[in-house]
C-alpha cells in the first residue's frame, strides 16, 4: 500500500510540475504540441527513474559534502545516454526535442527528487517515486499540450480538427498562453487538492537542496511554506 | 579515512563509472548516427542541386575556415559545401548545405538542421540566397528578433565561398 502510495503521489498530490511548480522551463517549451511532450515527459522519467535508483544505491558511499556534484555527474550522464540513444534511434524526436533534452540536465525535478527522496529511500522505493513523478511530470505536460494544442492550433497530435480551425486561438501557442494555461492548470489542482498539497512534508525546506544557502532560517520558511508561500524559486 | 580524500575519490570514481557508460554506448551508437548524418547529407546535396548527375569527394583546402565541413564536386563543374557552424543565440549546431555554380552563384541552399527552425523560416530564409554570388549575399535582410541566426547563416555562406574560391585556386595551380 506504501509503495502504492509512492507510485502515485506524483501525478496528482505531488505533481511535481502543477503542485511543487518545478521544472516549468521544459514545460513552458514543450507544451505547444502533444507529441513532443509525451516524448519530453517519457524522456525526463526515464532519466529521473535511473539517476533515483543510482542515487539510491549510491546513498551511503556518497559524503554529504560532494553529494550534489556527484547526483549531477550521475544525471547527467543518464541525460546523455538518453540522448545518444534517441539520435541514434528516434532522430526525428530527438530533433524536435531539440535543446530541451539535453537542459533535463538541470530539470529541478530530476536534483529534486535526488535530494529529497532517493537518498533517504531505498532503490524500489526510489524508483516507484522516479516513475510516479515522470508520469506526473508527462501528465502535466500532456494536459498542457493538449489544450495549447486543441484550442491554439485546432489540432490533436499533428491530425486536424476541422470544426475547430475557425475558432482556434492563437495566443494559446505562444509564451504568454503557455503562462495562462499553466495557471490555470495550477488553479485547477490546487482547488481539487483544496490547496493542502504543498503543505506535505516531503518538499519542505528541510528537503530542499538549496535550503543551507537559501535561507538559513528554516523555521521562517517553513511557516512562510504554510502560509501559501512557495518552497524555492527552482524551476 | 578523511572526509576530503574520501570525497575526492567517490566523485573520480563516479566519473570514471558514468564515463565508461558513456564509452560503451557511444561505440554503438555513433556509426549509427554518422550513417544517418551522411545519409541526410546526400539527402541535402540531391536537394540543393536535383538534376545532379556525379558526386565527387573533394579535400578541404588548407585554410578552409572551420565552418565547412565538407565539399563535393558536382558534375565536375559545380559545388556542394556542407557547413556546420554555431549560432552565438542558442549555441546549438546549424547545418547548412549549400551549391555553388561554377560561374560562382549560389544555385541551392538548404538548412539541414536547427534546434530553433520552428522560427527561424527554414524554407523560406535560405531560398532568398538563390542565384545571389559571394558580393551580393550581404544585400539579404537578416531576420528581425534572430539576428544572430541570420547573421550565423550568412557568415557561413561566405565561409563556403571562400572555401570553394581556394579550391578553384588549387586546381588553377
Amino acid at each position: 500500500m506504501k509503495k502504492l502510495k509512492i507510485l502515485l503521489n506524483g501525478l496528482l498530490k505531488e505533481n511535481p510540475v502543477l503542485v511543487l511548480v518545478l521544472g516549468t522551463c521544459p514545460t513552458l517549451a514543450m507544451s505547444v504540441s502533444v507529441i513532443n511532450a509525451i516524448a519530453m515527459g517519457l524522456a525526463a522519467t526515464a532519466v529521473l527513474t535511473c539517476s533515483n535508483m543510482v542515487i539510491s544505491l549510491l546513498r551511503k558511499v556518497i559524503p554529504d559534502t560532494v553529494r550534489i556534484p556527484c547526483y549531477i555527474v550521475v544525471i547527467a550522464g543518464f541525460v546523455t545516454l538518453v540522448q545518444m540513444l534517441m539520435e541514434a534511434y528516434l532522430p526525428d524526436l530527438y530533433e524536435m526535442l531539440g535543446v530541451y533534452l539535453a537542459l533535463i540536465v538541470v530539470n529541478c525535478i530530476i536534483l529534486g527528487r535526488a535530494e529529497m527522496f532517493a537518498n533517504k529511500h531505498n532503490v524500489g522505493e526510489s524508483a516507484l517515486d522516479g516513475l510516479g513523478m515522470g508520469f506526473g511530470f508527462t501528465l502535466a505536460l500532456l494536459a498542457m499540450a493538449a489544450v495549447r494544442e486543441v484550442l491554439g492550433n485546432a489540432t490533436f497530435a499533428g491530425m486536424k480538427i476541422a470544426f475547430l480551425e475557425p475558432y482556434k486561438i492563437s495566443f494559446l501557442t505562444a509564451p504568454p498562453g503557455g503562462f495562462l494555461v499553466f495557471g490555470c492548470l495550477i488553479a485547477l489542482v490546487a482547488h481539487i487538492t483544496r490547496g493542502k498539497a504543498p503543505q506535505r512534508k516531503s518538499f519542505d525546506c528541510e528537503g530542499c537542496p538549496s535550503a543551507s544557502f537559501c535561507r538559513k532560517d528554516t523555521a521562517s520558511c517553513a511557516e512562510s511554506t504554510e502560509n501559501g508561500g512557495t518552497v524555492n524559486g527552482n524551476v | 579515512m578523511n572526509d576530503k580524500i574520501k570525497s575526492v575519490i567517490v566523485l573520480t570514481v563516479i566519473c570514471l563509472v558514468v564515463t565508461a557508460l558513456l564509452a560503451v554506448t557511444n561505440s554503438f551508437t555513433a556509426p549509427v548516427i554518422q550513417d544517418a548524418r551522411d545519409k541526410k547529407v546526400k539527402e541535402s546535396l540531391r536537394a540543393v542541386l536535383p538534376d545532379m548527375y556525379s558526386i565527387r569527394d573533394a579535400e578541404l583546402p588548407e585554410g578552409a575556415p572551420s565552418t565547412v565541413k565538407a565539399i563535393y564536386i558536382i558534375d565536375d563543374k559545380d559545388y556542394a559545401v556542407v557547413l556546420s557552424t554555431n549560432s552565438a543565440y542558442s549555441n546549438g549546431d546549424m547545418g547548412i548545405t549549400v551549391g555553388i555554380g561554377e560561374t560562382g552563384e549560389i544555385l541551392g541552399v538548404k538548412l539541414t538542421s536547427y534546434f530553433e527552425s520552428k522560427d527561424f523560416g527554414r524554407e523560406t530564409y535560405p531560398a532568398q540566397f538563390i542565384g545571389k554570388n559571394a558580393d551580393s549575399i550581404s544585400g539579404i535582410d537578416v531576420f528581425a528578433g534572430v539576428t544572430y541566426s541570420s547573421k550565423a547563416f550568412k557568415s557561413a555562406l561566405s565561409d563556403a565561398f571562400k572555401a570553394v574560391e581556394l579550391i578553384k585556386g588549387g586546381e588553377a595551380e
